[in-house]
């Protein structure tokens, strides 16, 4: 188990597909599309992998590997995995191929373009969720972006240049900062320890004054919101969302707006802990600002995907208010929304992706009784409806639930106020989901045809997922007790130690640095 | 030591030979096709890096005093050299059949990188000008190569005038240490400056000696206000002829920045600091704005060249180890991924004129695209990419020395650059493709080979930078 | 021994599952081969129900070599054309099962001492977080075993009824399948032994109930419908969910043996915290069991399928509320405000909704309003800390209400559709066994001595008089509504029965009786709703109270307060005046719809402003329409232009900001030379300071 370096193969194995690529003659789609479903899956298939051997009852990193990367600057190639992060890549290898699939019919142009993007993107996703090196992580970090930009701009929608570059730039303009603070950090751990390194677990060892934890911690919660993303942060997504095509919005929702979150308990939070205690408010004000904002302006929209964006705004943050709630159910319900809603509103878009298809519109005023033709996708559509509003039984439910336990358990104030979003929830996707799919059918929708056998299967495991972890949720939090905890008592244990009196001047500290 | 030190600057001679062979070819036969002369300058380049690695190490004075070759100077010269073996690749097809002079045109190249290498070699104010003007009065020629171009000859003629005018100053500055200290030798510099600190010296007079040479070379930097030239020469000048300056003088004035004022003038370095941060914020912050809503690529790569010459200056203003040695290392990264960012823009030719005329290029020519899109990520400053591992290196090398303000708003300016240089890839790959003189006329195997060479260079300096962060660090010994 | 209760809710679960596959993928399976796939699938699902099966009963393993067998045996039978039969087989079956499963409970629990009624059986291990640690576990104790009793039981009846009801319409499987999910999730409700998955039932329930009120999704109303339903049951579950959490943080536990055991002790009589729990949990009983304010929903409910009316929105869902409270009468004693709320609000309900249904003029309306106004009553049962009487009225209401509407169902059968009470009446002549049936539960509803709704509705009402958290006020409010529940209640039967026949001649040509499916389960439960009453005949009438007793052990953690006592014959009195009362109001339907039809015109023009506010039920709907729908919409807009112009105006400003500059500094090249010269010059000077 040592011996195989588990986590290298899987991220990088979806550069296998992009060089097998490259010899595909440029006419044969299928083939390309074969060989990518295949590699993806496969890499799935390697990951589940990590979810056996994985050891629940360890605390720390597992399937650590070690390789030098930059030595003159410290910075090696460290990844690792532990129950935080487990889930999030396994979702990543999951949807994947799922994306694949779904975007069979969808792109019909550039294919091979497409799919070199797609396997890209997984490999930077991958990266982000097992790098434990500050600048790998922020390589892969940003190594998402080109990918991702290319998606949304060719294979978008009418104003996908605007969305994309929307996209871009509103990134960068955190993560540059993220990268400010990073090298900041980097010299600052270098000049208490000595070393230069950009190791986060020797990082872990360090604890800046306050004075300068509000600083950098602003600086990385600001890369993180915007991903997330929170309230006032959030214009670009809905954008993002309406322009970039079935795969594009599924990867978006399903696993780039995780980045953010996963960000936040790993970096910002593991590593300024007292700033990130002394911002508990605001940022917990904003998270619930967004959850009743993104569902009330999401019940008013015209477009699905819209309005699935920006109910993807309130569920974020749902996440955002279990991550600050700062206890076990808050922090494990996070996680499980992560999960959760990676999958359901993945699956939404996969379903909007369908009918735009078949009538080559997301309005919603276009459908109407869709039912009657279509009862497959009226069965996948309401079931991955009602997991999104948080029916119990389904995945929605449980991480709701302990997500609101956790902030009641702080202030009951928080839960009372954003546990509103599970009456909104039910108002704006079931009024949406009537709209659609109930009524009179008009006459120019009677003949669209029902879901087929492909899109049968690319939605069968998803539903399978929302059940599974509807009824037994303890197979999932089981493994994730261990490093929650160990990550609350670390949180617990430097918030104990005084960093207020060193009232120090970040500039100066470096000038002494040097 | 052996004051008529041949064997130090034997590479120099030996390419000198080679302009001389050009021009012989070009005098009598005329017919000579261009890659021949690719050829040639590919051989004597290669014959000159050959050379220099076997000086490379040794640490020899020469010629009275008026030339050092030390490592530093070894690794610009390897840097020159590079320069020129990519241009020679990229100019093989541009100028055949557009320009008659070919001989010329490669002697004048190859003579402008020996006066580049003869900056890196100087130690003498006085050499170091000659230098200089072997470099820029090839230049100038260049620069007009197209002699039916209108533009070409403008940018000729306006890069002649104002070059000559910032020499001039130049040459006034040098005169006025001269005349304070009664020497141009820089170690001479030096000893004299503290000698006669204390009795009579006119520390003013001095001072604005060396304000002068600074706005000489902050000319060939091209950094604001100095860099009016910049836009409209380049975007005049032949292509190929463009990316040779926009890498090869951005790299030798650098150079001049380094040893001149680490070296000569470092007594005054520190009183020209608080000026030298002013003039990299409003050069960059000037150079990216300007350049968001430029149509012409060329014009917004000149844009970008004063943009990035304030990234790099940043890297001066840190008065550190980290600063300097980053700034070696952006220049790598900034030659390389410059020169193939026009390359492309070669291969493009007319449609490379502007943004419209690319539209949809990217997906006619997947491999251009593909090439495009990994210089103007790197031009970004995004991972994985020489671009961004040098950014990193210049900021670390600020922050170290407590510049936290100016590396926000360094960043703060690359994200705004992200704009127009993801605006070229909107119009390769996000529009439709418009007819704008058909289909390209050639796809050369030389330029080809320029392109992979640089993307790999821009890829593996992103990847792995190990080798060339030791390798700059190391040799950065002098500071002040 | 007890391990196979979890099969009870396993099997409507199973046979859900069953017919829900079928029925989406009916028409795929329209050709053999892939039929076969299905049938497969279905096979495979009926082998993991065995496997469940197996793991409860330790049943030998040889049973899942029927999966294969079975798959082939399906297809051997109904070939590829796969009949509605076998669906019915299934979904009818499976809630049959369970029925024989929870009588067999109800047996064996019968059979252990009093103290000793109290079965946990763990499934598994569902979620464990910190300290919080959840089991899928069932509960059998005296009260589950009667609600699981009742649930099957009825939902059986109906289920069989439905076959007829429901006979070839074209998603006949995705009825049943949704039938039998109601049944898992009620049974899920009412066996948990926790509050989080009794939420889960509480939920799903309401899912159900979505889904069965938009049945026939084609018309728009009926989705509408579904809709409302789910949305006003959300607010209350809101409420509902809150509670669960303010539990937690209270007790530290969400199992109810733990939480009821240590409340007593744990929690102050009368303390703010077990109010604001009770509360919180009362707002989600409102909710669901169509009480003041949120009752709204009920009325329009009546947009689906009779048989859906008659089970879930009659007999069993929408008393899952007092089933809660009864539940949670550890704590409701502890509250005496709350208990008060309850009471009062049941009987607020009680009375204002039996009031509108006097004008209502659709056969099912009249029904849905006199369901609030008896869930009003078993409110106010267990209000006045008089559970048992609160439960023992759910029972009896789930018999002889489900009775009404299945009568009611079977006049619109024989009418062909047609809903409008007032284009009925006398069809006893035509569909004799219909109105005899109706007569019977008209007669319990109405409370005439002798039914089984004479005993629970007089029982609550004297508890109403006479415990110590009652008062003669509440008890004035209960006879005055009795009066009135005989009054409108007549006024169907007269209107549906009696009289002249008011509808055209082509639907009166067709006029037929209901086939026996649909008769059985009627005469079954008009039986029920004669003698249902005597499980728990009053004491005073000197006969033992079973259901009193046999429901005492479920309210041993009660807070125990001294109940003051009355004579015997006060209770006869009480219990003749709102006999009387109810006769009453009989007499006065008798003249107004069968003597002389021609005083409610008179009395309608009359009073005409009342006739219309008591027809438009007072306006609330109009009214919440406008304060909440109206107004939520509004500030959704606003917050939406918000979001384009001010957030988004911002991003884009900034944008816009830059490109301009970027123009001015575009400017700066002239392309003078002396221009550039001045630039240079400048820089000069600028080096120079």
């Amino acid at each position: 188990m040592e011996g195989i370096q588990i986590l290298s193969i899987v991220t990088f194995f979806p550069l296998v597909g992009v060089i097998a690529l490259f010899f595909i003659d440029r006419e044969n789609v299928v083939l390309q599309k074969t060989v990518t479903l295949i590699v993806t899956t496969v890499a799935f298939i390697l990951s589940l992998y990590l979810l056996i051997y994985f050891d629940p009852a360890k605390a720390d990193f597992q399937f650590v590997e070690r390789h030098k990367w930059i030595e003159s600057i410290g910075a090696t190639y460290v990844v690792g995995i532990d129950g935080i992060s487990l889930f999030l890549y396994l979702l990543t290898t999951f949807i994947c191929p799922i994306c694949i699939l779904s975007a069979w019919k969808y792109i019909d142009k550039y294919v091979k373009e497409f799919l070199i993007c797609m396997l890209v993107l997984e490999v930077g996703m991958l990266g982000t969720f097992c790098a434990l090196d500050l600048l790998l992580f922020y390589v892969f970090w940003e190594l998402m972006l080109i990918p991702m930009y290319f998606i949304i701009g060719v294979w978008g929608g009418p104003r996908r240049v605007y969305a994309a570059i929307k996209f871009v730039l509103y990134t960068l303009f955190g993560s540059v900062l993220m990268l400010v603070a990073i090298i900041f950090y980097y010299l600052y751990v270098a000049s208490k320890t000595g070393e230069y390194t950009f190791d986060l677990l020797k990082w872990y060892q360090v604890l800046p004054p306050f004075s300068m934890q509000i600083w950098l911690f602003a600086a990385f919660a600001l890369s993180f919101a915007i991903k997330v993303p929170m309230f006032p942060f959030h214009t670009w997504l809905p954008d993002a969302h309406v322009e970039a095509p079935t795969p594009g919005s599924v990867i978006l929702a399903g696993i780039l707006l995780k980045m953010g979150t996963y960000g936040f308990i790993r970096f910002a939070i593991g590593l300024f802990p007292h700033a990130a205690y002394f911002l508990t408010p605001l940022v917990v004000t904003l998270a619930i600002i967004g959850i009743i904002y993104g569902a009330m302006v999401s019940i008013v929209q015209e477009d699905v995907k819209k309005l699935v964006a920006f109910s993807s705004v309130s569920h974020l943050g749902a996440v955002m208010l279990g991550i600050f709630a700062m206890n076990i159910q808050g922090l494990e319900g996070a996680m499980y929304i992560m999960l959760g809603h990676g999958l359901s509103t993945g699956a939404l878009f996969i379903i909007v992706g369908m009918l735009y298809e078949r009538k080559h519109s997301r309005l919603i005023a276009d459908y109407g009784g869709v039912a009657k033709v279509m009862p497959i996708m009226a069965a996948f559509f309401s079931v991955t409806v009602l997991s999104s509003v948080g029916l119990p039984g389904l995945n929605g439910f449980i991480g709701e639930f302990l997500v609101f336990l956790g902030a009641f358990k702080v202030k009951p104030m928080w839960t009372i106020l954003s546990a509103t979003c599970v009456i909104l929830a039910a108002v704006y996707l079931l009024w949406m989901y009537k709209r659609v799919m109930f009524g009179p059918i008009r006459e120019e929708n009677k003949y669209l045809p029902d879901m087929d056998m492909r899109e049968v299967l690319l939605m069968v495991p998803i539903v399978i997922l929302y059940v599974v972890m509807g009824v037994c949720p303890n197979y999932f939090l089981g493994k994730m007790h261990t490093s929650i905890n160990a990550f609350l008592q670390g949180y617990e244990k430097r918030i104990a130690m005084n960093v207020y009196e060193e009232k120090v001047q970040p500039l100066a500290l470096i000038r002494g640095g040097k | 030591m052996a004051n008529f030190d041949m064997l130090s600057i034997s590479p120099d001679l030996v390419l000198i030979a080679f302009a001389m062979l050009f021009l012989l070819i070009g005098a009598f036969s005329r017919t000579t096709k261009v890659h021949n002369y690719n050829m040639l300058s590919v051989i004597g380049f290669s014959l000159a890096i050959l050379l220099n690695l076997f000086l490379f190490g040794s640490k020899r004075f020469g010629f009275y005093n008026m030339m050092l070759y030390d490592e530093l100077a070894g690794i610009f010269r390897f840097i020159f050299y590079g320069i020129g073996i990519l241009v020679s690749l990229i100019s093989d097809p541009y100028i055949e059949g557009r320009v008659r002079h070919k001989g010329e045109y490669y002697a004048l190249i190859v003579l402008s990188i020996v006066g580049m290498s003869f900056i890196a070699t100087s130690y003498d104010l006085i050499m170091l000008v000659l230098g200089v003007e072997a470099m820029s009065l090839s230049v100038y020629i260049l620069a007009g190569m197209f002699k039916h171009d209108e533009t070409s000859v403008e940018a000729s003629i306006k890069y002649f005038l104002l070059g000559a005018f910032s020499t001039a100053i130049m040459l006034l500055g040098i005169a006025f240490i001269y005349g304070t200290l009664g020497t141009t030798n820089y170690s001479l510099i030096v000893e004299n400056y503290n000698k006669y600190l204390n009795n009579g010296l006119q520390t003013g007079i001095f001072l604005v000696g060396v304000s002068a040479v600074l706005a000489g070379v902050l000319f060939k930097i091209a950094a604001v206000p100095f860099h009016m030239w910049t836009p409209d020469v380049y975007e005049g000048a032949p292509t190929s002829v463009t990316a040779f300056m926009i890498s090869g003088i951005k790299a030798a004035s650098f150079f001049m920045l380094l040893r001149v004022f680490l070296v000569a003038l470092k007594v005054s370095v520190f009183n020209l600091v608080g000026v030298m941060v002013f003039i990299s914020i409003i050069t960059m912050t000037l150079g990216n704005v300007a350049a968001l809503t430029q149509k012409s690529i060329k014009r917004m790569l000149a844009y970008s060249s004063i943009a990035h010459a304030g990234y790099m200056l940043i890297g001066f203003v840190a008065l550190n180890k980290t600063g300097m040695a980053a700034i070696v290392f952006y220049l790598i990264a900034y030659a390389l991924m410059n020169i193939g960012a026009f390359a492309v823009l070669v291969l493009l030719e007319e449609k490379g004129k502007n943004l419209e005329n690319v539209s949809g290029c990217g997906f006619l020519y997947p491999f251009l695209g593909l090439m495009m899109t990994i210089f103007m990520f790197s031009m970004v400053g995004l991972p994985p990419t020489g671009g961004f591992m040098g950014k990193f290196y210049i900021f670390r090398g600020a922050l170290e020395a407590g510049y936290l303000w100016l590396v926000i708003i360094a960043v703060l300016n690359s994200a705004i650059s992200a704009y127009f240089y993801l605006r070229v890839l909107v119009y390769m790959f996000f529009e439709k493709p418009v007819d704008t003189g058909g289909v390209l006329r050639f796809s050369s195997p030389t330029v080809t080979t320029a392109l992979i060479i640089t993307s790999l260079g821009v890829l593996a300096l992103g990847i792995f930078p190990q080798v060339f962060f030791e390798l700059t660090t190391k040799y950065m010994t002098y500071l002040p | 021994m007890f391990d196979f209760i979890v099969l009870i809710p396993l099997f409507p679960l199973f046979g859900a599952f069953l017919n829900g596959i079928y029925g989406v993928f009916r028409n795929k399976w329209a050709n053999k081969p892939s039929h076969t796939i299905g049938v497969a699938a279905i096979g495979l699902a009926f082998g993991l129900v065995l496997l469940l099966v197996y793991k409860m009963l330790s049943v030998p393993i040889v049973l899942l070599a029927l999966v294969p067998a079975l798959g082939a045996f399906l297809n051997f039978i109904f070939g590829y054309k796969w009949s509605d039969k076998l669906v019915s087989i299934i979904g009818v079956g499976s809630v049959g099962i369970s029925f024989v499963l929870s009588a067999l409970a109800l047996w064996k629990l019968i059979h252990l001492d009093p103290e000793a009624r109290f079965i946990e059986v763990v499934f598994y291990k569902w979620m464990v977080s910190g300290n919080l640690s959840l089991d899928v576990a069932f509960l059998l104790d005296p009260l589950s075993a009667v609600m699981i009793l009742v649930v099957t039981g009825v939902g059986f009846l109906i289920h069989a009824y439905s076959m007829g009801y429901m006979h070839n319409d074209p998603s006949y499987p995705r009825f049943f399948s949704y039938l039998n999910l109601f049944v898992f999730f009620m049974l899920i409700l009412v066996m948990s032994n926790n509050f989080p998955l009794m939420f889960v039932g509480w939920e799903g329930v309401g899912l159900c109930s979505y889904l069965l009120i938009g049945f026939w999704f084609e018309d728009d109303y009926n989705a509408y419908a579904g809709n409302k339903a789910f949305i006003v049951n959300r607010i209350g579950d809101f409420g509902f969910i809150l509670a669960i959490f303010l539990i937690f943080v209270t007790f530290g536990t969400l199992n109810y043996k733990d939480v009821f055991e240590t409340a007593s002790r744990a929690l102050p009589y009368n303390g703010f915290t077990v109010t604001a729990i009770t509360l919180l949990l009362f707002l989600g009983a409102t909710g669901k069991s169509a009480q003041i304010p949120l009752y709204v929903w009920l009325p329009d409910a009546m947009a689906g399928p009779t048989p859906v009316s008659a089970l879930i929105h009659a007999a069993t869902m929408v008393t899952a509320g007092v089933y809660m409270v009864a539940r949670c009468n550890a704590l409701y004693t502890l509250a005496p405000v709350s208990l008060a709320v309850v009471a009062t609000i049941g009987a607020l309900t009680a009375i204002f909704a039996a009031s509108m249904g006097f004008a209502q003029k659709d056969i099912k309306r009249i029904l849905a309003y006199s369901t609030i106004s008896q869930l009003g009553y078993m409110f106010l049962g267990v209000g006045v800390a008089a559970f048992s009487a609160g439960i023992f009225h759910l029972v009896t209401h789930a018999f002889f209400k489900a009775l009404l509407f299945l009568s009611a169902g079977s006049v619109i059968h024989a009418m062909g559709g047609e809903q409008d009470v007032m284009k009925m009446g006398g069809l006893k002549g035509h569909i004799k066994k219909t109105f005899i049936v109706s007569l019977v539960g008209t007669l319990a509803i109405a409370g005439a001595p002798g039914f089984s709704g004479f005993f629970s509705k007089d029982e609550i009402l004297w508890q109403a008089y006479s415990s110590p958290y009652g008062s003669k006020f509440l008890w004035a409010i209960g006879v005055i509504t009795a009066g009135m529940t005989a009054f409108y209640m007549f006024r169907w039967l007269f209107l549906i029965f009696f009289g002249e026949e008011r509808m055209d001649h082509e639907t009166k040509h067709h006029i037929h009786e209901s086939p026996n499916s649909m008769l059985i389960p009627l005469y079954v439960l008009a039986f029920l709703s004669i003698f249902g009453g005597y499980m728990g005949v009053p004491e005073s009438l000197g006969v033992k109270n079973y259901f009193h007793h046999f429901l005492e052990p479920v309210t041993q953690y009660a807070y125990k307060v001294e109940w003051p006592h009355y004579s015997h014959a006060l209770e006869y009195t009480l219990m003749i005046v709102s006999v009387a009362v109810a006769f009453a109001g009989f007499a006065l339907a008798y003249i107004c719809y069968i003597k002389d039809p021609s005083i409610p015109v008179k009395f309608g023009e009359k009073y005409r402003t009342l006739y219309k506010w008591v027809y438009n039920k007072y306006f609330v709907d109009e009214f919440y329409g406008i304060l909440f729908v109206k107004g939520l919409l509004k500030t959704c807009f606003g917050m939406r232009a918000f979001d384009e112009k001010a957030i988004d105006g911002a991003v884009n400003g900034t944008g816009k900001s830059l490109y301009w500059s970027s123009i001015l500094t575009g400017k700066l090249q002239t392309g003078y030379i002396y221009h550039y010269v001045w630039g240079i010059v400048l820089g000069l000077l600028i080096l120079l300071f």
